[in-house]
């Protein structure tokens, strides 16, 4: 336990960033409820029954950290601690997170709530974490070193500060940042507006947040490398990658809001197949209604927030992805080469008796991959996977689905199944007779 | 020297001493078939193969049947000295000459053959005819102590002979281990080449298609160039082993093409022989030891002669004299000695004699510590190499078998590529090179330890150290 004079003490190093007694039970006691969560399932949070209301976020494969009202203080309690996340059904990384998954749950507020988080830090090493894009005390801000001290194992500090504007934020690490963001440790905030109607700030029927993350795990290993600076080879959604995203199932003519954060190291063009959408938030705040103007792709920066919004009004199961087709794809060799056009076949037999579960692959395009059942390193996802009801949807990494369906219930959000196409709205193969075109002649 | 083969006589009639002597000398004899199974035997815990030096045609028939039985199956390492010993002319004529040898010494054992001289002298009118008859008298004295020495110098022969068979043995078994280590590098460089030549011809086709340039192209294909100047070395030091092992067992050309070998060297025991295993052998009847004990024997008892050789030389001749003159004649008999005083040589030959002795007793003292001190080391090479050979069967190669196999897994996710993929093979590859490597030191380590426990140490390196090679190659 520390006495008032370390606390005190602690205060005038710490700026505000508050230290209180080490994690045992007793002290425990003192501190909210600790959450935690097991597995990669999408949570769907209820109303809030305390403090102002608000429509909670749907955090696909992630959920809503609750809270505790405290004297009109919403108080929020985070354990950093390192987890083991399913990334894709079979494959489980070893990462840092909170309360139990990568990313850590998403934290919602409304605009003006006085929070209070209560940080304990179960990792090996000290950590911390900043408010990223939040106005708040100097002290507050997380940066160790800089704004407060590490936040050493098994200590448990505590943020205090107003939500003071409505918007999408992140959490992560300010302490051994690198390391720690490389190892899974961040999440979403949400600040929600106090007004129910805001002139920037719709309501919207369906709302999602995900943090865009990248790790880098060797096939067969399971804990990311944590020196990578530009080659990683896993592009996660809420630390997830296809076929390990749930799909976004909204109703058809509902109004979708998207919040997607960024903080892997390189920014993601995320596009929206069907459909339009106008940014309508970033970092910063809302965005000018004067300023919305018709897009099917982000950009979204590394470090930056996008908020977009559409009104899913086309049926169907629509892809939904980051453009870079690189980050559609699984862990894959990055100097593997192209074999299109180079027949082979003739020397498999040479191959096989050195290796002799050699196959031919690639002389025609890596689609082959989808195509053959074949072993692969130990807790591995293949580089192009996913099963669709037309076949292998050859992808993987930071690729999803908006499935908009008419009969969807609201506030449903289970996966409603393949999109039953009406007839004649599928594209088919040609079988009729070629005639020749008549072609304009210059003679 | 004691040779007394070479001094003169002269003398007339046998005298009945001379019988008595000629008896005598016929004690020390050698018979070859009984020294064949008295080596036999001697190396029973060294090795089982039959001795046969062939004279008759039995003989040969016999050696050929070991021959064709052996060779009508893959020639296992006891097969191999066994073919090796009936069927060697490089070894048949080792036993003979170690036969030759034997009886020389045994020849020394016996007296020098009288000397009858016959004098026919004209002065004038008169005719002087005289006839001696000359044995060295102290030939005859000295007969039982010749004897003595003898039998030292016959049981020396028959140690050389088996020193030399364990030689013999040692040979065979390396050769036959290099014959087939050779053979597996070979085969190993063989699986290099080919996944250098696919890496080679996929990359022309790579070329072809517009996917490498000529860079990556000529990269590839210098790997197969250097896997295929590698090849035929390989393949030349397997065709040199095997003929080596040929020229040890002594085929002829019809025997050598039918010459079958295990196509990999055996496992490595389980259980290395133990110190205790290796100890055995007594000291002092390790063959080295005694050999150099058997030398300083024939020597203190050739000196014990030479003595009184050296202090003087007396021989007796019978003479009987006739003197013809004008029809008359004389004639008479009597006894003729001749003593050599040893005014001149008495010291420098009495002074050979002691060097000799005393060059023969240290030697055997350097042979005792030698022994023992190469005989540990050539254990430690053999506990080295089996360590090295177990090391790389339980954990090298199953190593190399996971990178192959966690490589053909890491290919089909597209994480490698085939080039990759094959390189890494190769790599993988030259790994067992090494394994074989580490197999036939042991195997060489194994002959070199049997030989050194018998006292008849040969020379191997193992991780480069060079052991028992000390006491390698005395020669008495």
């Amino acid at each position: 336990m520390s006495s008032r004079r370390d606390f005190l003490k602690n205060i005038s190093i710490a700026g505000g960033a508050v230290a209180t007694s080490s994690v045992s039970t007793f002290a425990m006691a003192a501190l909210p409820e600790l959450n935690m969560q097991e597995g990669p399932d999408t949570q769907i949070s209820p109303d809030p029954s305390e403090g102002r209301h608000y429509h909670p976020v749907v955090t696909p494969n992630g959920w809503t950290l609750p809270f505790r009202m405290n004297n009109n203080i919403k108080e929020f309690h985070l354990v950093a601690e390192p987890v083991v996340r399913e990334m894709a059904p079979g494959f489980e990384a070893n990462l840092w997170g909170y309360n139990g998954q990568s990313p850590g749950p998403t934290i919602e507020v409304v605009e003006g709530d006085q929070v209070r988080i209560y940080v304990t830090n179960k990792l090996p090493e000290h950590t911390s974490i900043h408010w990223h894009g939040q106005r708040l005390p100097n002290g507050m801000d997380g940066v160790t070193g800089l704004n407060q001290p590490g936040i050493p194992p098994g200590k448990t500090f505590v943020y205090e500060f107003v939500a003071r504007r409505p918007g999408t934020f992140m959490y992560h690490p300010h302490a051994d940042e690198m390391v720690q963001m490389a190892m899974g440790m961040m999440g979403s905030w949400v600040t929600h507006p106090k007004q129910h109607e805001h002139s920037l700030i719709d309501h919207v029927d369906r709302d999602f947040c995900v943090l865009l993350n990248a790790f880098d795990i060797n096939p067969g290993a399971r804990t990311p490398k944590i020196m990578t600076m530009v080659d990683f080879n896993l592009w996660g959604w809420n630390s997830r990658i296809f076929p390990g995203i749930d799909s976004f199932n909204v109703r058809k003519n509902d109004k979708v809001r998207m919040r997607f954060g960024n903080l892997t190291m390189t920014n993601h063009p995320i596009h929206l197949h069907g459909h339009e959408f106008v940014v309508t938030g970033t970092d910063g705040g809302p965005t000018l209604k004067t300023t919305r103007t018709p897009e099917v792709t982000v950009d979204v920066a590394i470090g930056q927030m996008r908020q977009f919004e559409f009104l899913a009004d086309e049926e169907g199961d629509w892809a939904f992805h980051c453009h870079k087709s690189h980050h559609t794809m699984n862990a894959m060799g990055h100097d593997v080469p192209t074999l299109i056009g180079v027949d082979h076949t003739g020397m498999t037999a040479k191959i096989r008796k050195l290796l002799p579960d050699y196959m031919v692959m690639g002389e025609r395009g890596m689609a082959d991959m989808t195509e053959m059942e074949m072993p692969l390193p130990d807790n591995t996802t293949p580089m192009m996977t996913g099963d669709g009801p037309f076949g292998s949807v050859e992808m993987g990494g930071m690729f999803s689905m908006v499935k908009v369906r008419k009969d969807q219930p609201a506030g449903d959000y289970s996966d409603p199944g393949w999109y039953e196409h009406p007839p004649g709205t599928v594209a088919f193969e040609y079988t009729g007779e070629l005639p020749d075109p008549t072609r304009f002649s210059a003679g | 020297m004691i040779d007394g083969g070479e001094r003169q006589c002269r003398a007339v009639r046998l005298s009945v001493s001379l019988v008595a002597a000629f008896a005598l000398s016929g004690c020390v004899s050698v018979n070859i078939d009984k020294s064949l199974a008295s080596t036999t035997e001697s190396l029973a815990a060294f090795s089982s193969a039959e001795l046969i030096l062939k004279r008759t045609k039995e003989d040969k028939e016999h050696a050929n049947a070991i021959v064709e039985a052996a060779l009508n199956d893959t020639l296992d390492q006891s097969q191999a000295v066994q073919v090796a010993l009936a069927n060697s002319a490089n070894f048949q004529a080792l036993l003979a000459s170690s036969w030759a040898r034997s009886a020389q010494a045994a020849q020394s054992g016996r007296i020098a053959n009288p000397v009858l001289s016959l004098e026919d002298i004209t002065t004038g009118p008169e005719r002087e005819l005289t006839q001696v008859l000359t044995i060295g008298l102290l030939d005859i004295i000295r007969l039982p102590a010749r004897q003595k020495a003898a039998k030292s110098r016959v049981e020396f022969a028959q140690l050389q002979q088996s020193a030399d068979v364990v030689q013999h043995i040692t040979e065979v078994r390396q050769a036959w281990v290099r014959a087939i280590s050779m053979q597996q590098r070979f085969i190993v460089s063989q699986q290099l080449f080919e996944s250098a030549e696919a890496s080679a011809e996929l990359a022309l086709l790579m070329e072809e298609a517009g996917n490498f340039n000529r860079l990556d192209r000529a990269r590839q294909q210098s790997f197969y160039i250097d896997a295929a100047t590698q090849l035929s070395a390989a393949s030349h030091s397997a065709l040199a082993a095997r003929e080596a092992l040929i020229r040890v067992l002594g085929l002829n050309e019809e025997q050598s093409a039918r010459l079958s070998l295990p196509t990999e060297l055996p496992s490595v025991p389980d259980e290395p022989l133990s110190v205790e295993n290796v100890s055995l052998v007594p000291l002092n009847d390790r063959l080295d030891v005694q050999m150099a004990s058997a030398a300083l024997n024939a020597a203190s008892r050739a000196q014990g002669l030479g003595n009184v050789f050296s202090f003087t030389d007396i021989e007796i001749g019978v003479v009987s004299e006739q003197i013809r003159e004008d029809g008359d004649r004389e004639s008479g008999t009597g006894v003729e000695l001749e003593i050599v005083l040893p005014l001149f040589d008495f010291g420098p030959k009495r002074d050979a004699m002691n060097a000799i002795t005393l060059a023969l007793t240290n030697t055997l003292e350097a042979t005792y510590l030698d022994a023992a001190s190469t005989l540990r080391e050539s254990y430690s090479a053999y506990r080295t190499a089996h360590a090295t050979a177990v090391f790389f069967e339980e954990e090298i190669v199953p190593l190399q078998e996971i990178i192959v196999e966690e490589n053909t897994w890491q290919y089909n996710g597209m994480i490698i590529g085939v080039f990759e993929l094959l390189a890494d093979s190769r790599r993988q590859i030259a790994g067992l090179i090494s394994a074989v490597d580490a197999h036939e030191q042991f195997w060489l380590a194994d002959a070199a330890i049997q030989a050194s426990i018998i006292g008849r140490p040969t020379s191997i390196n193992v991780g480069g150290a060079a052991a028992g090679t000390a006491g390698g190659n005395e020669e008495h």
